[in-house]
């Protein structure tokens, strides 16, 4: 037995063409700009967003070196990514920009393509004209990003006043997100819900889906999203006159704002917290709270941001 | 009729024949008086000169030679070329006076006096001008050509002057704009006159709050010198201590530094032993580095590890999120 082994063990390594070509190396300068693209998006999913786009625009070069379109198209759409993550939105444009004179030569990206577009378009409020790039995103998207899509193209409908369309598409969203296994877009269509929900009057529907949101969003530790989350139940409780529970989640919401370093938003919770206290007739804790705001402003416009 | 005749026209005859006598003698004085001064009985000559115009001569008016009146003009006429001779009555005895440089000019004595002809006085190695000759004359400028003169000097300066007083009279000009300053100014000099009353005041203020300062400032340094003066006798009896450990301590140095000098000597012949061997290392390092390399693709390559080893990721996109 051993013997047969030892035979099969040498007669695997004595063919080794056997299973298959070789597959052949890249040229140094591909491959250069490969790895600077790799290093790139581990940055980006590390949460280095600096380091990120100076790889991509590295990778971009490389690529632009080769002419090699596929590659230079996924570099400019990374760096509108990050760009958009980061709130540069004048560097997303802009690389979007450069990226339709390419877009043509590498229609495996045009469905990532439409959807940045639409996704710039729509956070710059123009949803109308955000609706054709999206509803083109849906039409090329593959398997995996056919969720995510869905949840973009619902959030324009809702802009766009679509109600009926809006929870349609968020709805399929979610099922297409939950298959795919993909919780940040589970999250995202849930958060969707939650708001149709809540547009409609519907406390108890909207409050379920924006717990559903804020648990995949722990998962994910997306700090950013769980703030939004914590604000969107706060809402949820003003409107269902549960003022203590509300003032609860607005300072939740504040602390994960501020602990994700966005003191705009922990002040704006702030903000709602004290205008509670002012409608309760409490000025003193209203006065302590915008006291607390004014500090979070000064040191806010004191440290400048990373 | 008497016998006897009076005696008032006693020899009545001779004393009518002396009166007329002596009448016609008064006579003839003054006419020689007269004739004299007229110069009658003096000898003359005639010299003669030609201008463009007769004006401002007449007969009979004054020559004068050095202010002294030696002749006249005897007469001015009109000839072929139709400009005008004008002929010199002159007394002989200024004739030696007269010479061929001579000119004659039209003068006016002062400024509202008579015209005369004024002779210049010639050199002694000029010719005499005899009777009946030519004497130069010198035109001189005559009142509308003076004015003509002067109104043309004049003129540029007018206009000169002219233009100064517009630019003085300009409101919108330097000298008014400064003007109207200076006398903003003036009208401000109170205030600032008296700001700088409370300046001085203060200033006076400050300083003498300064002195008082100054002067505590000088009372605590004497104090502080008082009590330096301890630690000073104590940083004496420090320093004659390390003067005598000094020498031994730098003894030491010295042998720490040899020291130093002789690891050093080491550590340069290692160095100079290794240094040439670094680049051979360097080479056979990279060599070794290569190798592992193609091993290790080799290796990658073989089937089935190669199914194992994850194909080099192209083109990887940032995942996307459909949040705004």
């Amino acid at each position: 037995m051993s013997i047969l082994v030892v035979s099969l063990a040498i007669v695997s390594f004595l063919l080794p063409g056997c299973a298959g070509t070789r597959p052949h190396p890249l040229p140094f300068a591909q491959a250069e700009a490969n790895r600077s693209n790799e290093r790139g998006v581990e940055a980006a999913r590390r949460g280095d967003k600096a380091a990120a786009v100076s790889a991509f625009e590295k990778a971009y070069r490389g690529y632009a070196a080769v002419e090699h379109y596929p590659g230079m198209v996924t570099a400019l759409l990374n760096i509108a990514r990050v760009s958009t993550n980061q709130g540069d939105f004048a560097a997303a444009r802009k690389a979007l920009a450069k990226a339709r004179y390419m877009i043509d030569f590498v229609p495996s990206l045009a469905a990532e393509f439409s959807f940045e577009q639409a996704k710039l378009l729509l956070r710059d409020g123009k949803a109308a004209e955000a609706l054709p790039w999206g509803e083109r995103a849906l039409t090329l998207a593959d398997e995996a990003a056919r969720g995510r899509t869905t949840n973009l193209v619902a959030d324009i409908a809702c802009r766009l006043g679509n109600r009926e369309r809006a929870i349609s598409l968020a709805v399929t969203g979610l099922e297409l997100s939950k298959r795919a296994k993909d919780r940040q877009e589970t999250a995202n269509a849930q958060r969707l819900l939650a708001e149709l929900a809540l547009e409609g009057g519907e406390m108890p529907m909207a409050a379920s889906r924006f717990h559903e949101a804020l648990s995949l969003d722990k998962e994910l530790a997306a700090s950013s999203k769980i703030a939004i989350d914590l604000e969107g139940l706060a809402r949820v409780a003003e409107k269902a006159g549960e003022r203590k529970k509300a003032v609860d989640f607005w300072e939740r919401a504040a602390n994960a704002s501020l602990a994700g370093a966005d003191p705009a938003s922990a002040t704006a919770s702030l903000a709602r917290i004290a205008e509670i206290h002012e409608q309760e007739g409490d000025f003193a804790s209203a006065a302590k709270i915008r006291t607390l705001i004014a500090d979070i402003t000064k040191n806010s416009q004191e440290t400048p941001a990373k | 009729m008497t016998g006897k005749e009076d005696s008032r026209f006693r020899h009545l005859g001779r004393k009518i024949i002396l009166f007329v006598v002596m009448a016609l003698m008064i006579i003839a004085g003054v006419l020689i008086l007269i004739g004299r001064d007229q110069d009658l009985f003096t000898k003359k000559y005639e010299l003669r000169f030609t201008v463009d115009k007769g004006t401002g001569f007449s007969k009979g008016m004054p020559v004068k030679l050095s202010g002294f009146r030696i002749g006249r003009v005897s007469s001015i006429s009109l000839n072929e070329a139709a400009k005008v001779d004008v002929v010199l009555q002159i007394n002989r005895r200024y004739q030696k006076w007269i010479r061929g440089d001579s000119r004659a000019k039209l003068l006016k004595e002062g400024l509202v006096g008579d015209m005369i002809v004024d002779l210049s006085v010639g050199s002694p190695t000029a010719p005499l001008l005899n009777d009946q000759s030519t004497l130069a004359f010198e035109k001189t400028m005559g009142l509308d050509e003076l004015a003509s003169e002067v109104a043309d000097g004049v003129k540029p300066v007018l206009i000169q002057l002219r233009d100064i007083i517009e630019y003085v009279n300009d409101p919108k000009g330097d000298l008014k704009q400064s003007i109207r300053n200076i006398n903003l100014l003036s009208a401000h000099l109170d205030e600032i006159r008296n700001h700088a009353d409370e300046l001085l005041t203060t200033g006076r203020d400050a300083v003498s709050s300064s002195t008082k300062r100054v002067d505590r400032v000088l009372i605590e340094a004497d104090n502080r010198l008082k009590e330096a003066g301890p630690v000073l006798a104590r940083v004496d009896r420090i320093s004659a201590n390390l003067e005598q450990r000094l020498p031994s301590l730098l003894d030491k140095t010295d042998g720490t530094v040899g020291n130093l000098l002789e690891l050093s000597k080491e550590a340069t012949a290692t160095s100079s032993l290794i240094m040439p061997r670094v680049p051979m290392l360097m080479d056979k390092v990279e060599s070794a580095i290569d190798q592992s390399n193609l091993l290790l693709n080799g290796v990658s390559g073989m089937w089935p590890i190669r199914n194992a080893v994850p194909a080099p990721v192209q083109d990887r996109l940032v995942p996307g999120d459909s949040h705004e």
